[in-house]
């Protein structure tokens, strides 16, 4: 894992980086016609909804990766990113409830978007509460590995939930009916954040991933001297 | 007609990102140093 120690400086700098130039576009940035500045709240709420998704995508990839090559390292990293995504799932259902507060006046709508992106936070504290409940290390990344895999149906029903369903919600902000979809001077911030939230994510998910196995690297220290103790 | 002012609304959510985010690395970066310390301590070659 020396290689995660090697690219987090550098990872760091370029995100932070990025993360200033992106608050700079965000705090120049136009407001809204319609929602004033309440619009600036799209550009976080946005790349954190990317970050749920394309963390959800690492980890099924991960999973499948790991049910096939049994290495510590990619169990270690599908442990990490479902810590990071469900922190990303957080703030992008954080950031949806304070922003339809004053758009649609209610904190929370049993919508369709809404309620499958709540199945998804389940579905990583489900994998964090299944890892945490097995005594057998590896048993537990099996289960794991094979939950995440048969939860990534909810990928494809959180993005198309607003096209299949009549919702609250807007439709796709980058690829939805061109009538709808962001353009003009809202564009530039928003995909500059979402790069800057891309690199955010991989940066966390290094962090979380050392930590993880400098945890297991500790735990199996004390299990050695508990059975040297035992002899 | 003048527009509602949602600065409120706009600083909370930039405010609690940067919390649970920002508390996420934080508290991730304690545990990690706390840890490479005592394995250190240990003798041991941290990964």
């Amino acid at each position: 894992m020396k290689w995660l120690a090697r690219i987090q400086f550098p990872l760091g700098v370029l995100t932070a980086l990025t993360l200033g130039v992106g608050l700079w576009l965000v705090m120049t940035a136009p407001a809204d016609y319609q929602q004033g500045d309440a619009v600036r709240i799209l550009y976080v709420h946005v790349p954190a909804a990317k970050l749920s998704l394309l963390s959800y995508l690492f980890l099924t990839v991960v999973s499948v990766l790991f049910l096939w090559k049994r290495t510590e390292t990619l169990d270690i990293l599908a442990e990490a990113s479902v810590v990071v995504g469900a922190g990303f799932t957080f703030v992008t259902l954080a950031s949806g409830s304070i922003w339809g507060k004053p758009m649609w006046g209610a904190w929370w709508a049993w919508d369709a978007r809404l309620t499958s992106m709540l199945v998804l936070l389940i579905l990583f504290m489900g994998l964090m509460a299944l890892r945490n409940a097995l005594d057998d290390p590896r048993k537990a990344a099996r289960a794991t590995a094979v939950l995440a895999i048969v939860g990534v149906v909810d990928l494809p029903i959180i993005h198309f939930s607003v096209v299949w369903w009549r919702t609250l919600h807007q439709p796709p902000s980058f690829a939805g009916p061109a009538k709808q979809a962001i353009t003009g001077e809202l564009l530039p911030p928003l995909l500059v954040m979402s790069v800057a939230f891309v690199l955010l994510g991989a940066w966390l998910l290094v962090l979380k991933s050392r930590e993880v196995a400098a945890r297991r690297q500790w735990e199996a220290l004390e299990t050695e001297r508990l059975e040297h103790g035992h002899d | 007609m003048a527009m509602t002012d949602y600065t409120d609304y706009v600083l909370g959510v930039y405010g609690l990102t940067i919390l649970v985010l920002g508390g996420m690395a934080w508290l991730w970066w304690r545990r990690l140093r706390r840890l490479q310390e005592r394995l250190r301590a240990e003798g041991r070659e941290v990964s």
